[in-house]
């Protein structure tokens, strides 16, 4: 009996010390210091990778430069560019996009706003032969310009790109064929102009006074420049075709304050992998869908002779009507070397009733459905009534059939109804609306920080990114918490608490609890619990892991990026952290702060930081060698030497050059002798040299 | 005691039940953390309440030593008393690293200290108490049902009313459990000179308290359809599993109200409050899924 005594004693004792050990070598702090370094051999530019830069140009030279480039291409949208210039078009070109009109699938209206430049165009030149022309005449007759008319079609209508294009689309069409019967809906041109044009103006409002809610997008505000620039050269109501120009106006402002050594450095509403991440010098990210746009517009970026069919740079090239007024470029010039901007885009479900929006109307879904507000405890039943009475695709208006039968297999076992079940899961169903964002961006000759302030945190995400620090047009990094329903790898995943503040990020991660359900979809779509550090060790010219911190260098600008939980090398281009719940410190600075990338990596090693859990996210201290004492928690202020942060809301635009108020229509822009007053009241744009 | 006896005293299995009531409590009070926190709490409060549930099995254990007639008894409980004590301290620490390391809230780790408290005066007062049995049956329900409290103490301070409902439910129906098994096992309990609740009371009114017992179980199950009172975030996923649970206490009831002194029921009965148990840790899952 003694031996059996001894042996469960001796049980009992190894069972706890084999549970105690790894729970409490766990805890302990990695004190892995152990100091590795990459060194590259980069060019200063990256001129030799085929790219113009040239800040002398004008803006007419850069336009004509554009539209030689163009006249090459054989892309669709470069054939207005033929067109225009009076030269013969290749209608093979057209083939793929008349049959994706046709068969209405998603984003013909990307190609029918092209289709419809052209055809105008043609009016002048008439270049186009007759018979083909004639193909072209039917298409346009024959599309669905807004879910209101029959027919069947797979084209998402109304996000808010492609419901200015749609509507845009509609008003052109209309115009150029006033007293055709159009075969789909029944209606003539006219009627087809007199049901576009308050749709186009309301859109064009809800702009003016509360910014786009896809903000920053470097997709989509290229569908939203063709749309506009169609308006502004074609449009008859001169008021509308003013104000589509003024918001021509509002997005190049944006490019002005974005921009950062030729890339768009900042968050972005909407956006994917392929725009964010590069693996090598030969695989690099994509351009924003508008970089040429850009560069015609203020010189910004550069132009890549073979990216002649861009649609909202052909548009640009090809209008005689829409100039930028000078200011916008000097604008461009006078904050390449310093800027901080801030911005407010959209506005919260919570506060619709405050701005006039309720959740019952057509014309309230309209407001609500291009900010992806089609799940939320607000909008589910109004949203389900409207698909239902128009007959909408599920998967057009839902994004995924499924999403909807999930919701509503989760309300019977729950026992709740559609909306409060969607309430219930918010961290999904709100998180991927686009609500009320306070974008901030500061920039330096080396470096841009940007982000979007305290932006939903905690909850899913679609194609957010939000934050972003650069110090060339490749060598910059962000982080991400995989997941989001656009399934994009690197950008949509669990929104974190960013702040930002000049040189310094504090950005956290901690995924908010959601109902197990959702967690169990959430692993049926291999949403992976990691954080990722988007680092690309390729485009620095020296990148050093010690401790906890990542730095690099390029350029004379140096960035550190400090990691509370372990990170681990995953890839030439990432570093990935274990788990849900995670907190960064971002700080920028360069050769004039520090002298040498040596003195950066060894004050920031020599700092103090101290990270304290919360039940949700951290409590942190962070003493930047430049801003002095920073503390944010998950909640609450961010305060730098104890002065608080502001982390919004902000008004619509807060700069050097503008100040506007939020939900106001009136824009003036100012610098030196130099005044753009755009006002959307009274539909007037004038700009004015002292 | 026999090796055998020994094994089964230890009650393993409720030491795994006690970690999985923690994870129902944790579940339960999952919306007061982060995703981050829930699985570090779990990480943390399943090790951590096995050890607990573990040291409170020793702990009864030596109780039923103390009551047995086995003349090394002194020696084997000074043993088991220094495991026990090994356990809860390894369990105590983990628990105040834990706290310490993520700035939890500190109820955790006093509604540990306070059943260190009860593990310690059961073992030196209970000693020299006339009904052991019953007190350490009282203790193995208090060692794992505890658990669900525990759970919710972790992620939160604010202990929602449902947990105290659950907890209710889950250690009356191991008591009652434990009644039915002390009146199967009278005779033995008498030979070994032990003193059980059915040899002071009769097996008769020991069988009517675990009846009674069942009927309290019962009511607490069913107080979350009574609206606005208790929250449940899946009524129809738990009601599935209740509904099971009302039946078969309700067969146990029936057979325990008429056996009387028919002991070819015990079994039966037990089986019925063990499958009761089950879908009652199933329907909590469920109902907060």
């Amino acid at each position: 009996m003694k031996a059996i005594n001894k042996k469960h004693i001796s049980t009992i004792l190894v069972i706890s010390i084999l549970l105690i050990i790894p729970t409490i070598i766990g805890v302990i702090p990695n004190s892995d210091e152990i100091r590795r370094s990459w060194h590259n051999d980069l060019p200063s530019t990256y001129e030799h990778l085929g790219a113009i830069i040239n800040a002398t140009m004008g803006y007419e030279d850069r336009k004509n430069t554009y539209l030689h480039d163009s006249n090459q291409s054989d892309g669709l949208y470069a054939q207005s560019t033929r067109v225009y210039l009076n030269n013969s078009v290749n209608e093979a070109s057209f083939t793929s996009s008349l049959l994706k009109i046709n068969n209405r699938e998603d984003t013909a209206d990307f190609r029918m706003a092209g289709l419809l430049r052209t055809m105008y165009l043609d009016n002048v030149t008439e270049v186009l032969d007759p018979t083909f022309k004639l193909q072209i005449k039917d298409a346009i007759l024959d599309f669905k310009y807004w879910f209101t008319e029959p027919g069947p079609s797979d084209m998402i209508m109304w996000t808010e790109n492609h419901m200015i294009l749609f509507h845009s689309c509609e008003l052109l069409a209309g115009q150029l064929y006033p007293d055709e019967t159009f075969t789909n809906s029944g209606m003539n041109g006219t009627q087809h102009v007199d049901h576009a044009l308050p749709l186009i103006n309301r859109w064009i409002e809800w702009k003016s006074r509360f910014g786009f809610s896809e903000w920053h997008s470097d997709i989509y505000y290229e569908e939203d420049l063709m749309a506009l620039l169609n308006l502004v050269e074609f449009s008859q109501a001169n008021d509308t075709a003013t104000k589509a120009a003024m918001l021509v106006d509002i997005l190049a402002f944006d490019f002005a304050n974005n921009y950062f050594k030729g890339t768009y450095a900042t968050t972005n509403g909407r956006t994917e992998d392929n725009k964010k991440v590069g693996t090598s010098l030969t695989d690099l990210p994509s351009r924003a869908s508008f970089a040429e746009t850009a560069w015609i517009l203020l010189g910004v970026g550069y132009h890549n002779p073979n990216a002649g069919s861009s649609m909202s740079a052909v548009a640009l090239s090809t209008s005689n009507k829409y100039t930028p007024p000078p200011i916008l470029e000097a604008i461009a010039n006078a904050t390449l070397d310093y800027n901080e901007h801030k911005d407010r885009n959209s506005i919260n479900i919570a506060d619709g009733a405050s701005y006039g929006f309720g959740f019952e109307s057509e014309d309230d879904m309209m407001f609500w459905w291009p900010m992806s507000a089609v799940f939320t405890g607000e909008t589910i039943n109004p949203s389900l009534n409207l698909t239902d009475y128009y007959n909408l695709g599920y998967d057009t208006v839902f994004n995924d059939e499924m999403l909807v039968d999930l919701i509503e297999i989760a309300a019977e076992i729950y026992g709740m109804s559609l909306s409060e079940v969607c309430s219930f899961l918010k961290e999904a169903t709100q998180g991927v609306v686009l609500e009320e964002v306070n974008t901030y961006t500061y920039r330096t000759p080396y470096y841009q920080l940007s982000g979007a302030q305290d932006h939903q945190k905690g909850m899913g995400g679609f194609q957010e990114h939000i934050w972003q620090a650069s110090l060339d047009e490749y060598a910059y990094i962000f982080t991400n918490s995989h997941g989001g329903f656009r399934m994009e790898d690197y950008v949509g995943g669990f929104n974190p608490r960013a702040t930002l503040h000049e040189n310094v990020g504090i950005i956290q991660y901690d995924r908010l609890s959601q109902s197990l359900i959702l967690e169990l979809v959430y692993l049926f779509l291999e949403f992976e619990p990691v954080i990722q550090s988007y680092f690309p060790i390729w485009a620095f010219d020296e990148v050093i892991q010690q401790g906890n911190w990542l730095f690099g260098s390029r350029s004379g600008g140096y960035v550190a990026l400090y990691s509370y939980e372990p990170q681990v090398q995953e890839s030439n281009y990432e570093f990935r952290v274990a788990g849900r719940k995670n907190a960064y410190i971002v700080e920028l600075g360069s050769v004039d702060d520090y002298g040498s990338f040596e003195n950066f990596t060894s004050s920031l090693l020599a700092t103090r930081v101290s990270v304290q859990h919360l039940a949700v996210g951290y409590n942190i201290e962070y003493v930047s060698p430049t801003q002095g004492l920073v503390k944010v928690a998950w909640n609450g202020p961010m305060t730098v030497a104890g002065v608080p942060v502001d982390l919004g809301s902000y008004a619509r635009f807060d700069n050097d050059f503008c100040y506007q108020d939020f939900n106001t229509q009136r824009t003036t822009i100012e610098y030196l002798n130099m005044k753009l007053v755009l006002d959307f009241e009274n539909a007037t744009r004038t700009y004015t040299e002292i | 005691m026999n090796k055998k006896d020994y094994f089964r005293g230890m009650k393993v299995f409720n030491w795994i039940k006690g970690s999985v009531l923690v994870f129902i409590g944790l579940l339960i009070t999952r919306w007061e953390v982060g995703v981050g926190r829930f699985g570090t709490n779990i990480y943390f409060g399943l090790p951590i309440y096995f050890l607990i549930a573990s040291s409170g099995m020793l702990v009864a254990l030596i109780l039923k030593i103390e009551e047995s007639s086995d003349e090394r008894k002194t020696l084997k409980s000074k043993k088991l008393e220094i495991s026990s004590a090994v356990l809860y301290v390894a369990a105590f620490i983990t628990s105040i690293v834990h706290t310490i390391y993520y700035n939890l809230e500190v109820l955790n780790v006093f509604l540990l200290a306070i059943i260190g408290v009860v593990w310690f005066l059961s073992i030196f007062y209970g000693k020299i108490w006339y009904r052991k049995i019953l007190l350490a049956n009282i203790l193995i329900s208090l060692s794992f049902s505890f658990g669900i409290i525990y759970g919710a103490a972790i992620n939160s301070s604010i202990i929602p009313f449902s947990i105290f409902i659950f907890f209710g439910a889950i250690f009356l129906l191991q008591i009652s459990k434990d009644l039915i098994n002390e009146s199967k096992n009278k005779e033995k309990y008498e030979r070994a000179g032990a003193i059980s609740l059915t040899s002071s009371l009769g097996v008769e009114k020991t069988q009517r308290i675990s009846f009674v017992l069942d009927l309290v179980v019962i009511l607490l199950i069913i107080l979350p359809f009574i609206p606005n009172f208790v929250y449940i975030l899946s009524l129809i996923f738990y009601m599935i599993p209740v509904t099971i649970i009302v039946i078969l206490l309700g067969i146990a009831m029936l057979l325990t109200y008429k056996m009387k002194t028919e002991k070819t029921y015990y079994r039966t009965i037990k089986i019925l409050l063990r499958f009761g148990m089950f879908f009652l840790y199933i329907g909590l899952i469920l109902a907060y899924f």
